[in-house]
Order: C-alpha cells, then structure tokens, then sequence
C-alpha cells in the first residue's frame, strides 16, 4: 500500500485529516541542548569509575552467568586472559578490534600459549566482491573457534550488561558464535543504569554518531523452552567471562 | 493463521479433560507469575516505570500517524526500506517480492507474532523455500506443525518425551536425554541452519521513531544469529509497536523484560539502525521493516478500544489470568491468546465468531493489575459483551438470539422497579419451589438450566432483605432510615 494512503487511514482512525507537523510530549531529559548536557554529566561520573559502583556492576554480571575477573592494570589483560584460555582448553580464537586487547598484545600473549588468535577485520581496500567473500569464509571461521575475545563499550550496572556496537573490525558473530565470549572491559566504562546508556545513544544518534546497531549482551545464551529447564548456550555461547580492567 | 475463535467451548473442554497439560499450565504459569511479581518487587520505582510506559503508550497511540511517518523516514534515511502493508496479504507479498529478488533459499526466522497473522511460513514454503523458526520453542512446535501455545513460552504444552521424538532426525530413540542435551541437539541442528540461511525474518519489540531503529529482545540470541549472518533481514511488526525516542527504552525495556520472565534483563536486547555499515566487520548488507495495520485501526477508530494498541506483548496478563490458567493458549483460537486476546482477536477476526472470548472471563481484574502498561483489559471486555449483543460492531450484527433479547428486556424491567421486584421473586419462588430442595435448584428449567449445569441455584427467599431490614430496625427500637440501595 502507499504510505501516504496508510498513514492517512491512521489519521482517519484517530479522528483527523491529517498528522500534525509537531507533536509535544514531556522528554524525558528535555530538548536535545538539555540532553546533551545531562548527557556530558553521565560520561564524567563514569570516568571516575566509582569504586561502588564496579562493585555492584561485578555483583551484577556474577548474578546474569558472567564469570567476572579483575585486572588492575591494561598489562595484566593479557595474564588473566590466558589464564582463562587454559581453564576453559580453548585452542582457538577470534578477537575484536579494541583498544585494550590491541595494547595488552593478547594475540602475542596467546600465540606463546600456542593459541591461534585472529582479528575481525576487513581490508578497507577491498573491492565490494571481495568484502563480501571475507565476510563469508570470516563468518564460517567464527562458527568453528573455540572463543570471541571482544572488548566492549559500556557495562551497565543495573542489569549486569555489556554493551557492544557493531563496527569495523568489530563483528557482531565474535560475541556470539563461538562456545566460548571473553569480554574486556575498563572500569570507566560503566554506567548505572539502562537509563544513562539510552540517554548517551540517544544523543549520540541524534549527534550523527550512528553505528548500524548495538548489541546488549547479559550473560550466556539460555532456553527454558523444554519443560521450563533453564539450559545455557542454545544458539550463543554456553560460557562467557568479563575482565574488568582497572 | 486460521481463525478458531468459534471453537472456544470445545478446544477449553479438551484442555480441561487433559490432566498432564494441566500440570503443566500449573507449574508454568504460576512460575512466570511468581517471578514477575518478586521481580516487580524487587524494581525500584516500580508503580512509576508502569506510570510512564503507559504515559510513553497513550501518547504515542494518540499520535500514530506522526510516529510512524517519522519511524518510515528514519528507516529510510538510514539506508533500510519501510513499507506499509495494509493487511497480511500485502505483508506477505512484499516479503515473497524480497526473498525472490535475492533468490533467498534458506530463510530463518526469530519469533515474531505478525508473521504468525500472516500464515508467513506457508506463503514462503508454498515458493519452495526452506523456513526455519529458530527460537527453540518455536522450533518445537514447528516440527509438531502446531501453532504457538504462548507468546513467551510457545512449547510449553510438550513434554521432554515428545520434544525428543520431535528432534529426532531417522528414527533414533531420544526419549531417554534431558532438556539439556537435547538442547545441544537443537543447538547442532539449528548452527548449519545459520549457517547457510541467505535470509532473515524477525518480528519487533519496539520501533524506534526518531532513530528508525528496532529493538529485538531474546534469551537465546536468535535474535542476534537473525540479525548477523544472512545477507538480508526483514522485520515485520505491528503498526502499534512503535514509541517515539531511544530514551524511553530503559522504561520500555524494564517493563517489558520484568513483565515477561521476570528477569532484570533478557540475555540479549539487539537495537538495529539499518543495514551494515561500509566498513563494518559483518552484518546484513540489506533491511526491511514491513509495517502492517490488518485489523489495528479498527481498535484505533474506537475509542473504548484503543487502549488495546498499547499493549506490549509481554503475556504478564495471561500468567495471571484464571481462566487462561486453566484453558491454556490454543483454546483462544487465534495468535493472541490469553486477556488481552479476549480483547484483540474479536476485533480483528470478526466478534460474530469470537464471542465466546470476552465471555470466557470472571472479571477478576488480575489482568488489569498484571498489565506493565496498566491496560483496562476487564473495561473493554465488558464493552464487547455489549457490542456483541447490541450488534452494532461489525457486519455479522448481534450475536444474541430474540429469546435471549426478551429475556434480558425482562430482567430489566423486573429489576428496575422495587415493587415488581418484589412481586417476581414472589412468583419465581412458588413456581420453583416444587423443584427445590432445602432451598436450592440443582436442575432448573428454561433459560437458567445453562446456570446450574455447573453450579445450584438458590430459590428466591421468604422474605425481602428490605423486609428484614424493616423488620429488624423495629425490634432494635431505631428510628433510622432503613431505605436499601
């Protein structure tokens, strides 16, 4: 049907000839001026990474199925990462592209560990064709690994939520294809509640900062389906870790 | 879907009589309710996120046509398709017109409650395309060729013993694995299912306006797979599904979720702004949003109705509902089971049919209280009990026989007086009388013969209570006004 044919049904159901031009509706955080700043507020308190908070974001992600590790420093990633590798027996990977993992080297580290560790990107210079064929055999590759080792964007107290946006060199099937998800995150990173990441993304898109979406990841995987058993790792991974750097 | 709703009376015998599936609804049921009533609790501010998701609801119904003019350009600026289809056939063409340009041979699917008005899976394995649910619950009942049994939960009317034999490829005896490894199973089956699928189809929590963005909130991440791995991805959604900004979403989200399963969150909630970028790693290269109405703006024309767009899917109502309890999801006869489709599928589907939906309620008003936007499910029940008998609702006309008119007309003239009142019980209690026993009916004939097939009927007593009440003040010496009522 045409839209406009629709959407003057709509008005017709709602008792007019036609949309208004502008609706008022009391925002949340006001005009986009107002929001913005809010906005601002939000992203100073997360970098002083409030030691109270960290703690109840831990205590979150523990509570949705994250195994949650610490690592003081940036250095130390790389240490608990293979940590985590051994335990789990993972003989394979396939990482994100994230300032953390980039400067704590952990494709070296896991190399020493005889751990093949491969990015997620694309070659800018590629022709359409040739993308596309990479994304392909990237995306079978994915389906084989043993682990996505990603990093991560926010974390999301209230709910124990990590928050990654699909990007370049971040793809989407790293956090969820492979049996196993090691997440790397900083404690500046973390926002109280589902509320402050919606206001960011809100300012962001409206901003023009727009990515082509954003994943909100709790935990493994789960089903209930079958007789109500709650049972991990049906079509995303059965296991995940969160490293909080800092 | 096909429309059931006239069978109402005999698929609810059938799940009376079906003592296991009883059980089941117990155990289920009242565990959803049970967890979204601690999770409710244990939400701060949980009355005001209910208070704003209905203020976020309200406002955005009232402003339909805006919204979704705003939703379509967004969509479309962002590099996706919008497309309005006006019923299910349209939705249905459009989606068929997609799946053949692109020579789409394997489609997956995440659940989606439109593409199940559409008879969406038909339409496209009719082209002799391969369509696979990928929600396990879906899943499930696909391989059963059953329509889902609840909007959360679609299988959870089949046992472990029947999920076995269903995933069971040539014959191999499952029966003895439990939901795990038969979960790893499904796992297996569905990972090359994915791995080939060309095409994707989901349905929409929430539609963003201002962002022209879709929300998709899953446990088991086929929402995320759907969203990912095939080369184009279709959503379909009700008109009724959009809100205007990313900032309502922490509300939206919350009531949803909390409502649902009683979660805090659902392991994953997958916002999607278009179709992949140039330089991003992986994602779809093509998206569709389909927007269908079928039906929806006749609850919109009505004012008594329009509360119903508000709805949110969450099934709180249903876990909650006494009689869905007890009827379980297939009974409803149509996508929408529980309340809140007592209220939708008439509407929709025609009430001629339906009529039995809106009566199939006590009123209790656990529904009402349930609903995470605080729906009036009882109000508009009660409001199509009185369209379906004044007959002014749709083109199949009244839905009550001349006998039942002139009865009521009766009542209503007996009760509406308190002489006559007075004069009719009078009556009925002598011509009742020699077919009671120590004052109650177990059989009584005529129009109350439908009352006590289930339950006895008292015979109207000796004496009026405005009489005893008379009476009463005398002997208590009060000189109080002893009118009633």
């Amino acid at each position: 049907m045409e839209r406009r044919e629709f959407i003057a049904n709509v008005s017709a159901s709602l008792g007019r000839a036609q949309p208004p031009s502008k609706v008022e509706f009391d925002d949340r955080y006001g005009d986009l001026e107002h929001a913005t700043r809010v906005a601002a507020d939000v992203r100073r308190d997360a970098v002083s990474g409030d030691a109270e908070l960290v703690d109840a974001a831990a205590d979150a992600l523990a509570t949705g199925g994250w195994n949650v590790h610490r690592a003081s420093t940036v250095e130390d990633v790389g240490e608990v990462v293979s940590r985590i590798c051994a335990e789990s027996d993972i003989k394979n990977a396939v990482r994100t592209d994230h300032l953390i993992l980039n400067h704590a080297q952990v494709d070296a580290v896991l190399a020493k560990d005889g751990i093949e560790c491969t990015l997620t990107a694309l070659d800018a210079a590629m022709s359409d064709d040739d993308k596309q064929a990479q994304i392909e055999s990237g995306k079978q590759h994915m389906f084989e690994v043993d682990a996505g080792i990603t990093g991560g964007d926010y974390v999301i107290a209230e709910t124990g939520t990590l928050v990654i946006h699909p990007k370049a060199g971040v793809a989407r099937l790293a956090s969820l294809a492979p049996p196993i998800h090691i997440a790397v995150v900083h404690r500046s990173q973390i926002l109280p509640s589902l509320d402050e990441l919606f206001l960011l993304e809100h300012v962001d898109l409206a901003e023009g900062k727009r990515a082509s979406g954003m994943n909100l990841i709790s935990g493994p995987s789960r089903t209930g389906d079958i007789e109500a058993t709650i049972v991990h790792g049906i079509h995303g991974p059965v296991e995940t870790h969160i490293v909080i750097v800092g | 879907m096909a429309i059931q709703t006239k069978e109402f009376r005999e698929a609810a015998r059938r799940a009376l009589e079906d003592s296991r599936l009883q059980v089941a609804h117990e155990v289920v049921y009242d565990g959803f309710h049970q967890r979204r009533l601690s999770a409710a609790g244990d939400t701060q501010n949980w009355e005001d996120e209910r208070t704003r998701g209905k203020a976020i609801k309200d406002h955005t119904i009232a402003n339909l046509d805006y919204y979704l003019g705003k939703l379509a350009d967004n969509v479309e600026t962002h590099g996706g398709n919008a497309y309005f289809a006006a019923d299910v056939h349209e939705a249905n063409e459009y989606v068929r017109s997609v799946a053949r340009r692109h020579e789409a041979k394997t489609v997956i699917k995440s659940k989606s409650m439109v593409s199940e008005e559409m008879g969406l899976n038909h339409v496209l394995e009719a082209d002799g395309l391969e369509v696979v649910e990928t929600d396990l619950g879906e899943y499930i009942i696909q391989l059963a060729h059953e329509p889902p049994y609840h909007i959360i939960a679609p299988a959870v009317h089949k046992t472990r013993t029947q999920v076995a034999d269903l995933l069971s490829d040539d014959g191999e005896d499952l029966s003895g694995e439990d939901a795990e490894s038969l979960t790893r199973r499904a796992r297996e089956q569905l990972r090359s299912v994915f791995r080939r699928a060309d095409m994707s189809i989901t349905g929409v929590n929430f539609a963003v306006a201002e962002t022209g963005s879709i929300v998709l909130v899953t446990n088991e991440g086929n929402g995320r797979m759907a969203t990912t791995v095939p080369r184009v991805h279709v959503a379909v959604m009700g008109m009724e599904k959009v809100i205007p900004s990313v900032a309502d979403l922490g509300t939206m989200l919350r009531i949803l979720i909390r409502s649902a399963t009683g979660q805090r969150i659902s392991a994953y909630v997958t916002m999607v702004n278009g179709p992949r970028l140039q330089e991003d790693a992986d994602g779809p290269e093509e998206f569709h949003l389909v927007i269908v109405n079928n039906g929806r703006d006749r609850l919109l024309r009505d004012e008594s109705m329009r509360e119903s767009l508000n709805c949110i899917r969450c099934g709180a109502c249903m876990n909650a509902c006494p009689v869905y309890r007890k009827v379980g999801g297939h009974a409803y006869g149509w996508v929408y089971p529980g309340p809140i489709g007592a209220v939708v599928s008439p509407v929709l589907t025609g009430l001629k049919d339906g009529v039995d939906l809106p009566n199939a309620s006590t009123l209790c008003g656990a529904c009402h209280e349930a609903c995470p936007v605080k729906i009036n499910i009882p109000r508009m029940l009660l409001e199509l009990r009185a369209k379906a008998v004044e007959g002014d609702f749709d083109e199949g006309g009244s839905t009550a026989g001349a006998r039942e008119k002139l009865t009521w007309k009766i009542w209503r003239w007996g009760m509406s007086g308190r002489r006559r009142y007075g004069v009719l019980s009078k009556i009925g209690r002598v011509a009742l009388m020699p077919l009671s026993r120590r004052g109650w009916l177990k059989r009584a004939p005529g129009p109350l013969s439908g009352w006590t097939a289930s339950r006895d009927f008292p015979l109207p007593t000796r004496s009026s209570l405005a009489k005893r009440l008379r009476k009463r003040n005398k002997r208590a010496g009060t000189k109080r006004n002893n009118r009633v009522g």
